[in-house]
């Protein structure tokens, strides 16, 4: 029961410093618009409707990236990309396949509307600190609840579980499928033939499954993440030169900050800058390790 | 607990519900529907795709069968690196039945053109052809697996 309580506080109640969050509104909004930007334009437009519909996400989305309204802005993004994700079908949005990343990107611009992601590295933190400072009061402490990166953070775990699922078929563990996508994208119908080759897939194969299965479990614990976050960088890194996947290494990379310690990314961007380390948090619902 | 919190609750439990089962649908049940997201990256790239040895089989003087692997590149005449793609990217049953009817053309009467090949599917490569007598005669389609098994 005490487990279970603690469970729900972890869930529902935590509360940390806002700039993961943040970083993640900030990295986000560039690969969105590398990943939609070609088609969501205005040259491309169908009608009247979507061309508003395009001003609508560049406004809204560039308001998101410089942290303008932020929880508006995001949610009239969010509310655009949900809008293709449901209309794809249709004729005017046919272009607008759905591809992974697409559908990623969909679901993240969702949580973070409800992830305080302006309250930190954003105009509406400016504004606050400039209010703040009329007044005569102390600058608004950047911290908040963390129930929506908690849910990206498990977004992410649901991506490389769902795809060890996929995997889990005599095509993959046989080293099929990695001969068959070589074959498709560097070597055509020649794959080279030979003992060790073959066995190369097949440990290639598996290495990706029990990388996988460990990001998807692991990343949730501080300790493995210390090993799991470089290896997963160098997964999606050669993911990225090897196979065609736009902005979805990236996007993965970007949201290991969904699982880090709020506080530890705060020590990291003091590191960075050459500022003193942040004061502690309070003890009472605050991010743990 | 506050009128808040349990919003906040209840939004919790429906995207993590979301984020968690929602893949089952299509991954697992097999459901076919734009509205579910899958996470199933490349999974169908090379699908289809062959991996093909020809042979050129000639009836000596004698009797006696002389059996040689051809290089298609050659044979056809062309440098592999500037072959035309369907050369070079055998797909299908019916690619790999293209190749042979040129070989065959090229060759010209009184050689036989034999294949031992197989085919990317879902359930790995599988043999399309290693029984054929003669890719110059009319043959039987093959029966490999297309969809994929679910569930």
């Amino acid at each position: 029961m005490a487990r279970a309580g603690r469970l729900v506080a972890w869930a529902l109640d935590a509360e940390g410093s806002t700039r993961p969050a943040a970083l993640i509104r900030i990295g986000a909004v560039p690969l969105l618009w590398t990943c939609v930007g070609e088609n969501l334009s205005l040259v491309r437009a169908t009608g009247a409707a979507q061309a508003a519909e395009v001003v609508l996400f560049y406004a809204a989305s560039l308001a998101a990236l410089i942290g303008l309204r932020t929880r508006v802005a995001t949610a009239l993004t969010a509310a655009v990309l949900v809008h293709i994700y449901v209309a794809a079908g249709s004729e005017a949005y046919a272009r607008f396949f759905s591809h992974h990343h697409q559908a990623l990107l969909t679901f993240l611009f969702v949580l973070l509307v409800f992830a305080p992601a302006g309250r930190s590295l954003s105009v509406d933190r400016w504004l606050a600190l400039r209010r703040a400072a009329a007044a005569g009061e102390a600058p608004p402490p950047e911290r908040g609840p963390l129930w929506a990166l908690r849910l990206i953070a498990l977004q992410v775990s649901a991506v490389y579980l769902w795809s060890v699922v996929d995997k889990l078929s005599l095509d993959f563990i046989s080293g099929g499928r990695l001969e068959r996508i070589a074959m498709e994208l560097y070597v055509g119908s020649d794959l080279p033939e030979g003992a060790g080759i073959h066995a190369l897939f097949v440990a290639a194969s598996w290495a990706v499954l029990i990388l996988e299965v460990a990001l998807g479990v692991g990343l949730w614990s501080a300790r493995a993440r210390r090993w799991l976050v470089p290896l997963g960088i160098l997964f999606h890194a050669i993911l990225f030169l090897a196979v065609p996947v736009c902005v979805f290494s990236a996007l993965m990379v970007l949201l290991y900050l969904a699982y880090a310690a709020p506080e530890a990314v705060d020590r990291a961007i003091a590191r960075l800058v050459g500022a003193p380390a942040p004061a502690p948090a309070p003890a009472a619902g605050q991010e743990g390790a | 607990m506050t009128i808040a919190r349990t919003l906040r609750g209840a939004a919790w439990i429906a995207f993590a519900a979301w984020i968690v089962a929602a893949p089952a649908y299509r991954q697992l049940a097999g459901g076919r529907t734009r509205w579910v997201p899958t996470w199933d990256l490349y999974s169908n790239i090379g699908l289809d795709l062959v991996r093909a040895q020809y042979f050129a089989v000639r009836r000596g003087p004698d009797g006696a069968e002389e059996r040689v692997a051809l290089d298609r590149y050659a044979a056809l005449g062309y440098d592999d690196r500037k072959a035309p793609r369907w050369l070079r990217m055998i797909r299908g049953e019916g690619g790999a039945l293209k190749i042979g009817r040129e070989l065959c053309e090229r060759l010209g009467p009184g050689v036989a053109v034999q294949v031992e090949a197989t085919i990317a599917t879902w359930d790995g490569w599988e043999p399309l052809f290693a029984d054929v007598d003669d890719l110059c005669e009319p043959i039987a389609p093959r029966r490999v697996t297309r969809r994929r098994r679910r569930g």
